[in-house]
């Protein structure tokens, strides 16, 4: 059908080379998990399990002495750890928008990564669970959390944005790996059905639930992966929304502002998306999956960080537009003063004292994506390599500056004071990437990082062409493979 | 059935109800609106204010929202909106008229025949930095003098050690005679922004956001509808390319309208997600005429199966989605107010819940979210289109609500509902069939879908995967 | 092209029945085609196994709409109500908490809660829903007996007709899977147990 077929003049192109089989896919993604890891993944490996080693030392060192051992003390009762926390949770939202919302919008470009990107959300998401599990002190007793009937015979504060947070996080965890394992099940198959070793087999065999492919199975699974995609949409945002919602529903200038929810989704979104860039540009150099993830693919990433750093950067300018336009004292010496360190000098006359951070938040966020107006700069490797590290420099900065510049100077000059992150703080961070990056690469090593059969159904010709007998309104010769939009 | 965009001219059949009536029928409605309009500003000019305003407003959004539709179309460059993408590029080259219409709006505000956005005009006007520098004499009735004491309540609640003394701000509203004092903060925070919100400034920008519409509209559709007789494959790239300048423009001038137009009627109030909230409402309008649009060119096969109940279906998801988005954006704002109950922003919500207000709002819950959400979920509920056809008039009747809730209770403090509404709705009348007049004008002067575009023929095709 | 022997392994002396016919077919039309001959036919306990979900084999197979969705509703409605029950019952019947002047089951602080539930509980239902439906988990299946299989999820389609339907008959249906050209057509046999 001349539909599957790209209209070049107006820039559209084949997502995957040209002549690729059903069965180069099979053996493109299944190959990682059958042969010996090359050199480079033991190169990522081991410095990401020296790291966890770190983050099991700082935990241990933490939960022997006790969360003073962080720099967080009054009046910055939050620091690296709820930053941490916001931005490690943020991370995972671009697995689920990969996953859920573009395959809701049918961006067919999407099955070359949405594995990858699902399994980054559910790492990054125990990454996050992690610091505000530490962060209640005696993390021993954070059953407290959940609505078990306990010894002290109380509940939890259902009312409490904190209690929210509970429920979000452990339902986004929960829903995001329902999400990558069902996805998974066929692919489990495939290994299963390719394994040369018993125990292959039998692992393989015992995750694929005993999939066979059968039509009357994946009439139901693509209707259930569509209804998880339906629902994981709404999760998401809901997700950053109740994480906003712990700082918008209090009164601390610069956190309360109703646009906080849809702000925070993009954000976070954003720094996702540019996380799973930075994967997937050292993955795809590791393994070689040059043809499968290509520059194309790339290509449209850069093009979606850009959109997101544009709704960020509208969030952005209408805190500050609406802190000024209030009248509200508070509101502007937060803005202008703690953040943007201009026109107010405090009593002693200095600056605000993390103008560079919030300064260093509008480059990386604002003006660092600029740069993927220009198609030069969306095509070149090293560029958007460092653009989408920057970003995610950016994206912690956002989340400190609004911590840490609200918190250490609000409303009252004499209870005002400032942060210093310690070791631990910085430790643990590290640390966590450790936990992140050692889980990534076993799964990139183990499991398909790629999904088979989604990518799969993406090929030129991959569905049938019936003319039906009986009389329907509309033919059945469907645009089946979606030809990469414009450039 | 739709097999060759080529043979078919695509064209409105001469003698079909929305070439020869439906137009006449606006326009007569846009007549009768106008009559109504005339006895409503002879009878209360600066209640009708609010009138036009509110009817004037509900025809922007549905222009926004259809502009916003093409610009998305062209960003995403997907193939299934191409057929029905002419319906909003028709609705969005009404601009022009939305441009007409903005006319009484800057003039009555001008003159000041409008009240509605005096109370920062007053602030910055001669001898008001003394106390109680004007009563009712001084400006016209007891409404806005009221005004004045529910916005020193919230000046009031912001000056910390006004606060201190007189404890909740909130309860202050209509109950507590406002002092000279509470007077002189309010007014200090409002001379704060007396610079964005004085009149020629104001009225300047309002240009400004007219003219950018109008631009993007006109250039848009000269494109498009160049491209229905050239066949120029480039074109498309060329709208891609602009769409992303456009939608920033588009963006930023939707939320300053916004904040302008309808934020500034509490000038002392304020709300960072306001101008999200506005476009969502503003998608959901559009979409749900563009789906009645479009149910009725496939109902009467206007198109040739062109637009189909799949372009439809999509339409109609598409619209649920926003529908989604619109309570999340209306619920974070309400309840992040709600939940920390400062006074200075909980007044705007109080109005809106008191005066019979308190039914529109309850209105705008259940009628457009929770029913429409349970009776849009399904797909057969979607694909079933006499159905969606009644969902879609009634989203219609919510989003006009919508906006209603939005204005008019700014027009009496303390709020309420009060027999205007019928100057109200000969507002919208007017504003409403004059934009349908042109609207329904274009739709019989170009081809019902953009038959130059390259991607028309897989849209022809296009059948949901999912 | 065909051979009536089931493919074992290990050639036990185990007593062996016939339990499906396994059509193999190299594309996508050519498998579409054969499964409306089969559904023609009017045969019930049959399949087709391919390696992705191929678009309009469902109306090729004449299979009705699936009903997951409408599980999945449930399951999120008893979400909703059960999350509503826990707050209540939790911070308004045992034990009222009244915090920021905010009094017990104060509408707008509940409502994350019972979205997050909602959802949580729609997952579930999604996901043992499918499971149901697709009788999964089962790991040991005679279609497993075939060797070729194995490249049903590589790049393989196929369609198999099980001895359980009432209209199967080893010579009529394997003339009929003939008439439908596979490229393969196997009788698969299972141990008797």
């Amino acid at each position: 059908m001349s539909d599957d077929t790209p209209i070049y003049e107006i820039g559209e192109t084949y997502l995957l080379p040209q002549g690729t089989t059903v069965h180069d896919i099979t053996e493109a993604v299944a190959r990682v998990t059958e042969t010996k890891a090359p050199r480079g993944w033991w190169i990522c490996f081991l410095p990401s399990v020296s790291l966890l080693g770190l983050m099991t030392a700082v935990i241990a060192y933490l939960l022997a002495m006790g969360i003073g051992v962080w720099g967080n003390n009054a009046p910055a009762y939050w620091g690296w750890d709820i930053t941490n926390f916001v931005w490690w949770i943020g991370i995972g939202h671009a697995g689920t928008l990969i996953s859920a919302i573009l395959f809701l919008f049918r961006q067919k470009w999407r099955t070359s990564i949405n594995r990858f990107a699902e399994a980054m959300t559910v790492m990054a998401v125990l990454c996050a669970a992690m610091f505000p599990a530490l962060h209640t002190g005696r993390p021993w007793f954070d059953y407290y959390l959940f609505p078990i009937p306990n010894q002290m015979d109380m509940w939890p504060n259902f009312k409490s944005p904190l209690m929210w947070d509970v429920f979000a996080v452990n339902t986004y965890l929960t829903i995001s790996v329902i999400f990558w394992f069902v996805g998974l099940i066929p692919d489990f198959a495939t290994l299963r059905d390719r394994s040369e070793t018993m125990l292959r087999r039998r692992i393989y065999g015992f995750l694929a639930l005993g999939w066979r492919g059968s039509h009357r199975g994946w009439q139901h699974y693509e209707r259930a992966y569509l209804i998880f995609a339906g629902i994981s949409t709404p999760l998401v945002l809901s997700v950053h929304s109740v994480v906003s919602f712990d700082f918008a529903t209090s009164v601390i200038p610069g956190w309360h502002t109703t646009i906080f929810p849809p702000y925070f989704v993009a954000g976070a979104v954003f720094s996702g998306f540019a996380l799973v860039m930075t994967m997937m540009l050292i993955v795809r150099a590791v393994f070689g999956m040059h043809n499968l993830v290509n520059i194309r693919h790339l290509d449209l990433m850069n093009k979606f960080m850009l959109g997101t750093s544009m709704i960020v950067g509208y969030a952005y300018a209408m805190e500050f537009f609406i802190a000024w336009y209030s009248g509200n004292p508070y509101e502007q010496w937060v803005f202008l003063h703690n953040r943007a360190g201009f026109a107010q000098l405090d009593s002693l006359g200095n600056w605000g004292p993390l103008w560079w951070s919030y300064w260093a938040m509008i480059s990386c966020n604002v003006l660092v994506p600029q740069i993927f107006w220009f198609k030069k700069c969306r095509t070149s490797i090293p560029i958007m390599f460092v653009a989408t590290i920057l970003i995610n420099i950016g994206m912690w900065f956002e989340r400190f500056v609004i911590i840490v510049t609200s918190l250490t100077q609000d409303f009252l000059p004499s209870s005002w004071g400032n942060f210093h992150p310690t070791f631990i703080d910085v430790g643990l961070y590290l640390g966590t990437f450790g936990l992140f990056l050692t889980l990534f690469l076993l799964f990139v090593r183990w499991i398909p990082m790629i999904a088979i059969a989604e990518l799969k159904a993406t090929l030129p010709g991959a569905h049938p062409n019936l003319h039906h007998h009986h009389g329907e309104e509309h033919d059945h010769a469907h645009a089946s493979a979606e030809p990469a939009p414009a450039e | 059935m739709a097999t060759d965009s080529n043979q078919q001219d695509y064209r409105l059949p001469a003698n079909s109800f929305l070439a020869t009536t439906a137009w006449k029928v606006s326009a007569a409605l846009a007549a009768v609106g106008l009559v109504g309009s005339i006895a409503g500003y002879a009878a209360d000019a600066n209640r009708f204010g609010y009138s036009y305003l509110f009817g004037f407003f509900a025809v922007t959004t549905l222009m926004l929202g259809a502009m916003f539709l093409v610009l998305i179309q062209h960003m995403t460059a997907g193939h299934w909106g191409v057929t029905s993408r002419r319906i909003f590029e028709v609705f969005m080259a009404g601009a022009p008229v939305i441009a007409l219409l903005a006319l009484p709006l800057l003039a009555g505000s001008m003159s000041g025949r409008f009240g509605m956005y005096d109370e920062w005009r007053l602030v910055n006007g001669p001898g008001n930095h003394e106390s109680s520098g004007h009563g009712e004499d001084d400006h016209g009735g007891a409404a806005e003098h009221s005004a004045l004491t529910i916005g020193a309540g919230v000046a009031h609640a912001q000056e910390p050690e006004a606060a201190a003394d007189e404890g909740h701000g909130a309860e202050h509203g209509e109950a507590h005679a406002h002092t000279p004092q509470e007077q002189r903060l309010h007014h200090r925070t409002l001379q704060a922004k007396s610079g964005w919100l004085e009149s020629s400034v104001w009225v300047f920008r309002s240009l400004a956001y007219l003219v950018a519409w109008c631009l993007i509209a006109f250039l848009y559709f000269r494109w498009s509808t160049r491209q229905d007789e050239t066949k120029d494959k480039m074109l498309t790239p060329k709208m891609q390319n602009a769409s992303y300048l456009s939608s920033f423009v588009f963006g930023l001038t939707l939320t300053f309208a916004a904040f302008d137009w309808v934020m500034s009627l509490e000038p002392a109030w304020y709300s960072t997600i306001f101008g999200v909230i506005i476009f969502g409402g503003s998608a959901i309008g559009m979409l749900a005429v563009g789906c009645l649009v479009a149910i009725h060119l496939h109902k009467h096969n206007l198109t040739h199966g062109a637009v189909n109940g799949e372009h439809i279906n999509d339409l109609s998801r598409l619209m649920f989605g926003f529908i989604c988005f619109w309570t999340y954006v209306q619920f974070s704002q309400w309840m992040l107010i709600w939940y920390a109950g400062i006074p200075e922003e909980a007044t705007w919500f109080h109005r809106r819940w008191q005066g019979g207000f308190e039914w529109v709002t309850l209105t705008l819950i259940f009628g457009h979210f929770v029913a429409p959400f349970f009776l849009l979920i399904s797909r057969v509920q979607k694909r079933n289109l006499g159905w969606l056809q009644k969902m879609c008039l009634w989203l219609l009747v919510m989003h006009v609500v919508d906006l209603y809730w939005f204005v008019v209770p700014q027009a009496h403090t303390p709020a309420q509902l009060d027999a205007a509404v019928i100057y109200d709705l000969a507002a919208l009348l007017l504003c409403g069939g004059a934009f349908f007049t042109f609207v329904l004008k274009g739709f019989a002067r170009f081809p019902l879908i953009p038959v130059g575009d390259p991607r028309l023929s897989r849209s022809l095709h296009h059948h949901q995967t999912y | 092209m065909s051979d009536h022997e089931t493919t074992k392994k290990e050639p036990k002396v185990a007593e062996k029945r016939p339990a499906l016919y396994l059509a193999e077919y190299e594309t996508p039309n050519a498998v579409a085609k054969a499964a409306m001959k089969v559904r023609d036919a009017g045969y019930k306990s049959w399949d087709c196994h391919t390696p992705y979900p191929l678009h309009g084999l469902d109306e090729a197979m004449g299979l009705a709409p699936t009903k997951i969705g409408v599980i999945s509703f449930v399951c999120g409605l008893m979400g909703l109500i059960g999350g509503a029950l826990l707050i209540q019952y939790a911070n308004n019947w045992d034990y009222p908490i009244i915090i920021g002047g905010k009094p017990p089951g104060s509408f707008p602080s509940m409502v994350p809660i019972l979205f997050e539930c909602t959802v949580l509980l729609t997952g579930f239902g999604t996901l043992f829903g499918m499971l149901h439906l697709l009788k999964l988990p089962m790991h040991n299946h005679p279609i497993f007996e075939s060797d070729r299989f194995a490249a049903a999820t590589d790049d393989k389609y196929f369609i198999s007709i099980e001895v359980a339907d009432s209209k199967f008959d080893l010579t009529k249906t394997r003339a009929l899977l003939e008439s439908t050209n596979p490229s393969h057509l196997e009788l698969v046999q299972e141990e008797v147990l």
